[in-house]
Protein backbone atom coordinates (compact mmCIF):
# COMPACT_ATOMS: atom_id res chain seq x y z
CA UNK A 1 0.00 0.00 0.00
CA UNK A 2 1.25 3.32 -1.15
CA UNK A 3 -0.48 6.25 -0.21
CA UNK A 4 0.86 9.98 0.12
CA UNK A 5 0.60 11.09 3.65
CA UNK A 6 1.95 14.28 3.86
CA UNK A 7 -0.14 17.21 4.49
CA UNK A 8 1.13 20.82 4.94
CA UNK A 9 1.27 22.35 7.98
CA UNK A 10 -0.85 25.29 7.16
CA UNK A 11 -3.29 22.89 6.62
CA UNK A 12 -3.45 22.03 10.13
CA UNK A 13 -3.02 24.61 11.37
CA UNK A 14 -6.24 26.14 9.58
CA UNK A 15 -7.92 22.28 10.97
CA UNK A 16 -7.01 23.16 14.31
CA UNK A 17 -8.25 26.63 14.05
CA UNK A 18 -11.42 25.26 13.34
CA UNK A 19 -11.90 25.49 9.31
CA UNK A 20 -14.45 23.15 8.29
CA UNK A 21 -12.88 22.96 4.51
CA UNK A 22 -9.06 21.94 6.14
CA UNK A 23 -11.00 19.16 8.27
CA UNK A 24 -12.74 17.51 5.45
CA UNK A 25 -9.28 17.82 3.30
CA UNK A 26 -7.37 16.05 6.51
CA UNK A 27 -10.21 13.76 6.29
CA UNK A 28 -9.73 13.23 2.77
CA UNK A 29 -6.41 12.37 3.16
CA UNK A 30 -6.47 9.95 5.76
CA UNK A 31 -9.99 8.48 5.00
CA UNK A 32 -8.62 5.31 3.18
CA UNK A 33 -5.67 4.62 5.23
CA UNK A 34 -7.71 5.19 7.96
CA UNK A 35 -10.37 2.69 6.62
CA UNK A 36 -7.73 0.39 5.41
CA UNK A 37 -6.39 -0.14 8.90
CA UNK A 38 -9.74 -0.86 10.24
CA UNK A 39 -10.78 -3.21 7.41
CA UNK A 40 -7.64 -5.61 7.94
CA UNK A 41 -7.87 -6.01 11.10
CA UNK A 42 -11.82 -5.89 11.95
CA UNK A 43 -12.54 -7.77 8.14
CA UNK A 44 -16.31 -6.55 8.01
CA UNK A 45 -16.41 -3.53 6.23
CA UNK A 46 -18.94 -2.02 7.99
CA UNK A 47 -17.31 -1.86 11.10
CA UNK A 48 -14.48 -0.58 9.47
CA UNK A 49 -16.38 2.74 8.24
CA UNK A 50 -17.94 2.86 11.69
CA UNK A 51 -14.45 3.16 13.15
CA UNK A 52 -13.23 5.53 10.56
CA UNK A 53 -16.03 7.64 11.52
CA UNK A 54 -15.40 7.39 15.00
CA UNK A 55 -11.85 7.83 14.65
CA UNK A 56 -12.83 11.31 12.32
CA UNK A 57 -15.02 12.53 14.88
CA UNK A 58 -12.05 12.42 17.56
CA UNK A 59 -9.61 13.56 15.24
CA UNK A 60 -12.16 16.57 14.57
CA UNK A 61 -12.90 17.43 18.29
CA UNK A 62 -9.07 16.55 19.58
CA UNK A 63 -6.74 18.28 17.15
CA UNK A 64 -6.11 20.90 18.96
CA UNK A 65 -3.80 18.22 20.94
CA UNK A 66 -1.83 17.29 17.89
CA UNK A 67 1.45 19.05 18.97
CA UNK A 68 2.88 18.50 15.20
CA UNK A 69 5.90 15.82 17.27
CA UNK A 70 6.07 13.46 14.67
CA UNK A 71 4.11 12.73 11.53
CA UNK A 72 0.11 13.38 11.58
CA UNK A 73 -0.42 10.25 10.37
CA UNK A 74 1.19 8.75 13.35
CA UNK A 75 -0.90 10.63 15.27
CA UNK A 76 -4.39 9.72 13.44
CA UNK A 77 -3.58 5.90 12.82
CA UNK A 78 -2.87 5.94 17.04
CA UNK A 79 -6.46 7.26 17.45
CA UNK A 80 -7.81 4.60 14.38
CA UNK A 81 -6.08 1.60 16.14
CA UNK A 82 -7.30 2.48 19.20
CA UNK A 83 -10.99 2.60 18.53
CA UNK A 84 -10.56 -0.85 15.81
CA UNK A 85 -8.95 -2.65 19.18
CA UNK A 86 -12.09 -1.24 21.54
CA UNK A 87 -14.12 -2.81 19.01
CA UNK A 88 -12.70 -6.04 19.50
CA UNK A 89 -12.27 -5.76 23.06
CA UNK A 90 -15.97 -5.09 23.11
CA UNK A 91 -16.93 -7.85 20.89
CA UNK A 92 -16.13 -10.65 22.01
CA UNK A 93 -18.41 -12.62 20.58
CA UNK A 94 -16.00 -13.02 17.73
CA UNK A 95 -13.13 -14.41 19.32
CA UNK A 96 -15.21 -17.53 18.01
CA UNK A 97 -13.35 -17.15 15.26
CA UNK A 98 -10.06 -18.76 16.80
CA UNK A 99 -12.27 -22.24 16.98
CA UNK A 100 -13.50 -21.28 13.29
CA UNK A 101 -9.73 -20.72 11.77
CA UNK A 102 -8.54 -24.11 13.28
CA UNK A 103 -11.52 -25.68 11.72
CA UNK A 104 -11.47 -23.98 8.24
CA UNK A 105 -11.00 -26.20 5.63
CA UNK A 106 -9.86 -25.11 1.92
CA UNK A 107 -10.38 -21.79 0.91
CA UNK A 108 -13.26 -19.68 0.43
CA UNK A 109 -14.76 -18.85 -2.54
CA UNK A 110 -15.40 -15.40 -3.73
CA UNK A 111 -12.16 -13.55 -2.17
CA UNK A 112 -11.29 -11.24 0.16
CA UNK A 113 -11.65 -8.36 2.24
CA UNK A 114 -14.95 -6.28 0.52
CA UNK A 115 -13.36 -8.41 -2.69
CA UNK A 116 -9.89 -9.71 -3.85
CA UNK A 117 -8.59 -6.89 -5.68
CA UNK A 118 -8.47 -6.86 -9.22
CA UNK A 119 -4.96 -7.32 -11.05
CA UNK A 120 -3.43 -8.93 -7.19
CA UNK A 121 -0.76 -11.38 -7.75
CA UNK A 122 -2.30 -14.87 -7.31
CA UNK A 123 -0.30 -15.67 -3.89
CA UNK A 124 -1.21 -12.03 -2.61
CA UNK A 125 -4.63 -13.36 -3.32
CA UNK A 126 -4.12 -16.38 -1.23
CA UNK A 127 -2.23 -15.05 1.65
CA UNK A 128 -5.12 -11.99 1.80
CA UNK A 129 -7.33 -14.74 2.19
CA UNK A 130 -5.45 -16.45 5.11
CA UNK A 131 -4.96 -13.43 7.10
CA UNK A 132 -8.77 -12.98 6.75
CA UNK A 133 -9.11 -16.11 8.30
CA UNK A 134 -6.96 -15.22 11.59
CA UNK A 135 -8.67 -14.01 14.47
CA UNK A 136 -9.05 -10.58 15.17
CA UNK A 137 -6.15 -10.25 17.86
CA UNK A 138 -4.15 -12.23 15.21
CA UNK A 139 -4.63 -9.67 12.64
CA UNK A 140 -4.41 -6.56 14.56
CA UNK A 141 -1.25 -7.91 15.78
CA UNK A 142 0.00 -8.89 12.43
CA UNK A 143 -1.26 -5.79 10.54
CA UNK A 144 0.05 -3.34 13.22
CA UNK A 145 3.48 -5.29 14.03
CA UNK A 146 4.27 -5.96 9.96
CA UNK A 147 2.72 -3.28 8.41
CA UNK A 148 2.31 -0.53 10.04
CA UNK A 149 5.86 -0.69 12.12
CA UNK A 150 4.38 -0.68 15.49
CA UNK A 151 6.69 -2.40 18.20
CA UNK A 152 5.69 -4.75 20.67
CA UNK A 153 5.48 -2.53 23.28
CA UNK A 154 3.48 -0.20 21.52
CA UNK A 155 0.78 -3.17 20.69
CA UNK A 156 1.05 -4.40 24.16
CA UNK A 157 0.30 -1.00 25.23
CA UNK A 158 -2.67 -0.01 22.83
CA UNK A 159 -4.34 -3.67 23.51
CA UNK A 160 -3.89 -3.82 27.50
CA UNK A 161 -2.07 -6.70 27.09
CA UNK A 162 2.09 -7.68 27.66
CA UNK A 163 4.79 -7.39 25.12
CA UNK A 164 5.02 -11.23 25.47
CA UNK A 165 1.31 -11.64 24.52
CA UNK A 166 1.91 -9.11 21.34
CA UNK A 167 5.10 -11.80 20.54
CA UNK A 168 3.42 -14.90 20.92
CA UNK A 169 0.15 -13.64 19.00
CA UNK A 170 2.28 -12.43 16.20
CA UNK A 171 4.60 -16.00 15.79
CA UNK A 172 1.25 -17.84 16.00
CA UNK A 173 -0.05 -16.13 13.59
CA UNK A 174 2.74 -16.55 11.39
CA UNK A 175 2.71 -19.94 12.24
CA UNK A 176 -0.71 -20.65 11.33
CA UNK A 177 -0.68 -18.09 7.80
CA UNK A 178 2.20 -20.69 7.40
CA UNK A 179 0.66 -24.06 7.41
CA UNK A 180 -2.98 -22.31 5.84
CA UNK A 181 -0.58 -21.41 2.56
CA UNK A 182 1.01 -24.91 3.24
CA UNK A 183 -1.91 -26.49 2.85
CA UNK A 184 -3.08 -24.46 -0.58
CA UNK A 185 0.24 -25.36 -2.01
CA UNK A 186 1.07 -21.44 -2.17
CA UNK A 187 4.68 -20.36 -1.13
CA UNK A 188 5.45 -18.48 0.93
CA UNK B 1 19.62 -30.68 15.48
CA UNK B 2 17.77 -28.28 16.75
CA UNK B 3 16.17 -25.50 14.15
CA UNK B 4 14.77 -21.97 14.50
CA UNK B 5 11.37 -21.42 16.15
CA UNK B 6 9.08 -18.69 14.75
CA UNK B 7 9.72 -16.43 17.38
CA UNK B 8 13.79 -16.87 16.27
CA UNK B 9 12.61 -16.07 12.79
CA UNK B 10 10.20 -12.96 13.43
CA UNK B 11 13.47 -11.54 15.75
CA UNK B 12 15.98 -12.23 12.44
CA UNK B 13 13.22 -10.31 10.63
CA UNK B 14 13.02 -7.51 13.22
CA UNK B 15 17.01 -7.75 13.30
CA UNK B 16 16.76 -8.36 16.50
CA UNK B 17 17.50 -12.08 16.37
CA UNK B 18 20.42 -14.32 18.64
CA UNK B 19 23.40 -14.79 17.26
CA UNK B 20 22.92 -18.54 17.36
CA UNK B 21 19.81 -17.98 15.50
CA UNK B 22 21.40 -15.89 12.42
CA UNK B 23 24.08 -18.51 12.44
CA UNK B 24 21.82 -21.21 12.22
CA UNK B 25 19.39 -19.51 9.48
CA UNK B 26 22.29 -19.36 7.77
CA UNK B 27 23.82 -22.67 7.67
CA UNK B 28 20.66 -24.60 7.72
CA UNK B 29 18.74 -25.02 4.56
CA UNK B 30 15.06 -25.72 6.37
CA UNK B 31 15.33 -22.78 8.69
CA UNK B 32 16.77 -20.32 5.92
CA UNK B 33 14.09 -20.87 3.57
CA UNK B 34 11.90 -20.17 6.31
CA UNK B 35 13.24 -17.15 7.13
CA UNK B 36 12.92 -16.50 3.46
CA UNK B 37 9.44 -17.26 3.26
CA UNK B 38 8.96 -14.97 6.49
CA UNK B 39 10.37 -11.86 4.76
CA UNK B 40 8.43 -12.80 1.44
CA UNK B 41 5.11 -12.92 3.42
CA UNK B 42 6.10 -9.48 5.37
CA UNK B 43 6.62 -8.17 2.49
CA UNK B 44 3.67 -8.93 0.11
CA UNK B 45 1.33 -7.76 3.57
CA UNK B 46 2.93 -4.59 3.16
CA UNK B 47 2.17 -4.46 -0.86
CA UNK B 48 -1.45 -6.10 -0.37
CA UNK B 49 -3.60 -2.63 -1.71
CA UNK B 50 -5.01 0.15 0.11
CA UNK B 51 -9.00 -0.28 -0.05
CA UNK B 52 -11.51 2.12 0.20
CA UNK B 53 -14.52 2.61 2.05
CA UNK B 54 -17.91 2.33 0.15
CA UNK B 55 -19.65 4.99 1.50
CA UNK B 56 -18.31 8.52 2.25
CA UNK B 57 -18.57 9.29 6.17
CA UNK B 58 -17.65 12.91 6.06
CA UNK B 59 -20.76 13.69 6.14
CA UNK B 60 -21.45 11.55 9.62
CA UNK B 61 -18.27 12.74 11.14
CA UNK B 62 -19.14 16.69 9.84
CA UNK B 63 -22.41 15.85 11.41
CA UNK B 64 -21.77 13.92 14.66
CA UNK B 65 -19.50 16.69 15.58
CA UNK B 66 -22.73 18.62 15.04
CA UNK B 67 -20.78 21.89 15.38
CA UNK B 68 -17.97 23.91 13.90
CA UNK B 69 -15.35 26.48 15.25
CA UNK B 70 -15.19 29.85 13.82
CA UNK B 71 -12.16 31.31 11.88
CA UNK B 72 -9.64 33.35 14.02
CA UNK B 73 -10.77 36.19 12.23
CA UNK B 74 -14.52 36.01 13.29
CA UNK B 75 -12.79 34.96 16.58
CA UNK B 76 -11.19 38.53 17.40
CA UNK B 77 -14.20 40.57 17.03
CA UNK B 78 -15.28 42.43 19.72
CA UNK B 79 -19.15 41.82 18.69
CA UNK B 80 -18.52 38.12 17.85
CA UNK B 81 -21.28 36.04 18.91
CA UNK B 82 -18.96 33.38 18.79
CA UNK B 83 -16.01 33.93 21.42
CA UNK B 84 -17.41 34.09 25.25
CA UNK B 85 -16.52 36.85 27.50
CA UNK B 86 -13.02 35.78 27.74
CA UNK B 87 -12.58 35.92 24.20
CA UNK B 88 -11.60 32.84 23.78
CA UNK B 89 -13.32 30.98 20.98
CA UNK B 90 -16.38 28.45 21.22
CA UNK B 91 -18.15 25.86 19.38
CA UNK B 92 -20.94 27.34 17.05
CA UNK B 93 -23.70 25.41 15.08
CA UNK B 94 -22.45 24.81 11.71
CA UNK B 95 -23.20 27.28 8.99
CA UNK B 96 -25.55 27.01 5.98
CA UNK B 97 -22.58 26.00 3.90
CA UNK B 98 -22.10 22.24 5.71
Amino acid sequence: MTISLAVPDILVARAKSGDLEALEALYRAFETPVYNLALRVLRRPEDAEDVLQETFLEVVRSINQYRGEGHLWGWIRQIAASKALMRIRHDRVRETEELHEESVVGVRAGGGVGGVSPGAVPAQIDLERAFERLSETSRAVVWLHDVEGYTHEEIAEQMGKTVSFSKSQLARAHARLRRMLDDEGVAP
Amino acid sequence: MMHCTMDDLLALVAGEGSAWARQHAAACAACGAELEALYQRVAQLKALPARRSARDRWPAVRDGVGVSRVSPRRRRSPDSSCSDRSGRSRWTRPSSRV
